[in-house]
């Protein structure tokens, strides 16, 4: 074990912590909201979208990571080039940095992942509890709201969490399409020296340090979000 | 920009890509079975009496279960072989494949540990308690009465970890390895770079195929299972 | 004004089957009708067309003079009929992640725009009423099943609806709670407010009903006086009903005067 290396290395590593957890938070943020969007579409059945959104769902579900950011690395700039162009503006997309291509890949998948949790999870708060809501004379988006979404992301929860972990676990994929996340800095920073066993063993500290992270808060906000349910004591 | 893409050219990919479908389906059908039996024991010991070994055993899915498989991946294949080399096993000369199964074995149990953990876990106690107050032992009590009414309940999972799992054999390519995404790519370099995108999308629509496929399979497995009664479930 | 609730002609099918093949009735301010019927009469249904949960396919519904067709209304004049009119259900339904006291509060906050002080000080004695003076901060999933339909009939009856709607408040608590809710009630009624309530219990309609209407196959086979219907009702059907439910031999009225 060649403690030199991992003195030198580890702040090294550390230093692409920030950027992976920059992909994380955009991802999820864009991510889950689009989700939400896709969610309430397609339960409002909204005739062509509702079919579009999820064949959309379909593939960014069954599609590995890997392959969608590659397709977002090589479809992005490009897409991003010719509508500047088209509205009469050129544009340089090599100095746009590579971590945008990955969020908007990482987004999508986000969003198909997380409106297949949405519908679930307002499909399951009993109907009972919009009838009484509206049977007060709430509106329909006031139900929603007040009465459904709480009583849906309590549910949700525990699934967000895991999709939220393997975000994390995604963006290390970001060496392959030219992010300098935590893994690919490992990988850098281990290739001239052949320090591999030290640098993925940091690596994965590193890793399960944030997933322990993120399940305590994630783990304290279902607390926090089921305090209306019954406590089971047996 | 001056790239321009051919998509004619996508279905002929396809085609050509599949020719790694073999291998693919190696890796995955042995980190099936072998994450299975992982899993299956790990889910065990963390029901079991011994608390030391239900520790380790909720360690060892938290563990799996927060790093990513990448890291994994460059962990046993760069950093073990360092490891061992001093005791004399040269794991260098061992097949790729031996890594990528493994890794992925590993990595799965976690996920097909909670799984049947969970499916046990919904089975009625009382099923047991009958079955066993008609005289059979407890073997046979499992066996017979709740095995197949846990197996009822896991379809959906085990469904929804194939997929996951079918997804992350894509990563095999990261050491060499020449499944359909390692084909993809080599296809693409053979030709001097040229069509990347295209290959990606090939890639992508042979994997969007084969979930749907196995989405549709698990589907029927669950019509299949539920013959005569109202759900897969007790 | 004349009647507080009117419902000419409800027609309602779900597919092939007709629950409802054209309902009149008519009632007045103060009454507190009881619509017993067997599981398929279309009692519940009807009860559910009056505020638009299960909106009739056919027929308008009037309350407290707005009147609304079954089959053209907008969303604002079905939203003025839910605001005239309140549910007490079978399942409580209580809004499961809101204390009894937000619970109570919520219509009036929400929906009558009331300001929350105020309101939280009406939500309290009525609650005081019920008897659930020590519950105001507990979920609904830690009351009883009794509690739960008192804080249910609190909620409905804060937002002083020209008429309340029980679709069987009582059928599914255990027996030693049906009383607790059945007095709640009926305290309910002394207050003088229009009830409509769907019911299996008899004894119960006896005591509190103004007016008893007998459904069965989709359509009104008679009405009357609770002493009219439940102990000499006129109609074959009426009478197989109750002795049914009651177990008892009902005095058949024309023959035994012969």
């Amino acid at each position: 074990m060649d403690f030199q290396f991992i003195a030198h290395a580890f702040p090294e590593i550390c230093k692409a912590i920030p950027i992976t957890l920059l992909m994380t938070f955009a991802s999820a943020f864009f991510g889950w909201l689009l989700g939400l969007i896709v969610a309430m579409v397609r339960r409002s059945k909204v005739p062509v979208l509702s079919q579009i959104f999820a064949v959309l769902v379909s593939f960014n579900r069954s599609v590995p990571s890997i392959i969608l950011l590659y397709i977002a690395y090589y479809v992005v700039p490009a897409a991003i080039y010719f509508y500047a162009k088209s509205i009469g503006k050129e544009i340089d997309v090599s100095v746009i940095p590579a971590v945008i291509y990955s969020i908007a890949a990482l987004t999508l998948n986000q969003a198909a992942y997380a409106s297949e949790i949405f519908r679930t999870s307002i499909d399951a708060v009993g109907e009972g509890q919009v009838e009484a809501a509206l049977s007060v004379g709430m509106t329909k988006t006031q139900a929603m709201f007040r009465i459904i979404f709480p009583q849906a992301l309590a549910t949700a929860i525990p699934n967000l969490s895991g999709l939220f972990i393997g975000l994390i676990k995604d963006t290390s994929l970001g060496y392959y399409v030219g992010v300098y996340e935590i893994t690919s800095t490992a990988n850098i920073i281990s290739m001239p020296t052949l320090n591999f066993i030290e640098a993925y063993i940091m690596t994965t500290i590193i890793y399960e340090l944030l997933s322990f992270l993120f399940n305590r808060l994630f783990g304290a906000e279902e607390k926090h979000l089921t305090r209306f349910r019954a406590r089971v004591t047996a | 920009m001056g790239i321009t893409y051919d998509f004619a050219s996508i279905p002929g990919l396809i085609v050509r890509i599949l020719n790694a479908l073999p291998v693919t389906l190696i890796i995955l059908f042995s980190s099936l079975a072998i994450s299975l039996g992982i899993g299956a024991l790990v889910a065990a010991g963390s029901m079991g009496q011994k608390k030391g070994l239900q520790g380790f055993c909720r360690g060892w899915i938290a563990f799996m279960r927060g790093v990513p498989t990448l890291v994994m991946i460059f962990l046993l294949y760069l950093g073990l072989p360092q490891l061992l080399d001093p005791i004399g096993i040269h794991m260098s000369q061992w097949n790729k494949l031996f890594f990528i199964i493994t890794t992925l074995s590993l990595t799965a149990s976690a996920n097909m540990a909670e799984m049947i953990r969970t499916s046990y876990l919904a089975v009625d106690k009382g099923q047991r308690e009958a079955a066993l107050s008609v005289g059979m032992t407890n073997s046979m009590a499992f066996k017979r009465i709740v095995f197949p009414q846990a197996f009822g309940i896991a379809i959906p999972m085990l469904g929804n970890n194939m997929v996951a799992l079918f997804k992350e054999t894509s990563l095999a390519f990261t050491i060499g390895i020449l499944d359909i995404l390692g084909r993809a790519r080599s296809i693409s370099s053979m030709s001097y770079g040229a069509n990347k995108l295209e290959v990606y999308i090939a890639s992508a629509i042979i994997y969007w195929i084969i979930c749907v496929l196995i989405e549709q399979g698990t589907k029927a497995l669950e019509r299949s299972y539920t013959k005569g009664r109202k759900r897969a479930t007790a | 004004m004349k009647y507080m609730v009117e419902l000419h002609n409800i027609k309602k099918s779900f597919g092939d089957n007709h629950v409802l093949r054209g309902v009149d009735l008519d009632i007045m301010q103060g009454e507190v009708v009881v619509i017993l019927g067997p599981s398929g009469s279309g009692k519940t249904t009807l009860l559910r067309t009056i505020n638009f949960l299960d909106p009739a396919d056919e027929g308008t519904v009037s309350v407290g003079g707005s009147t609304v067709d079954s089959q053209h209304h907008t969303k604002g004049q079905m939203l003025e009929l839910r605001r005239k009119t309140a549910m007490v259900f079978q399942n409580y339904n209580l809004f499961a992640n809101k204390t009894i006291l937000q619970n109570v509060m919520e219509g009036l906050v929400t929906v009558k725009k009331v300001p929350k002080d105020h309101a939280m000080e009406i939500s309290k004695q009525i609650l005081d009423k019920v008897g659930l003076s020590d519950k105001y901060d507990f979920y609904p999933s830690s009351l009883s099943g009794g509690q739960q339909q008192r804080a249910g009939i609190a909620r409905a009856l804060i937002l002083d609806p020209d008429v309340i709607l029980f679709d069987e408040p009582t059928s599914a608590l255990d027996p030693e709670l049906v009383g607790e809710v059945l007095t709640t009630i009926k305290n309910v009624a002394a207050t003088g407010i229009t009830m409509i309530i769907v019911t299996h219990e008899i004894a119960f309609a006896k005591e509190v009903a103004s007016r008893v209407v007998f459904m069965e196959g989709g359509v009104i086979v008679e009405q009357g006086k609770p002493d009219e219907i439940l102990v000499h009702p006129k109609e074959l059907r009426t009478r197989q009903f109750l002795s049914r439910i009651t177990g008892e031999h009902l005095g058949e009225g024309e023959e035994e005067s012969q």
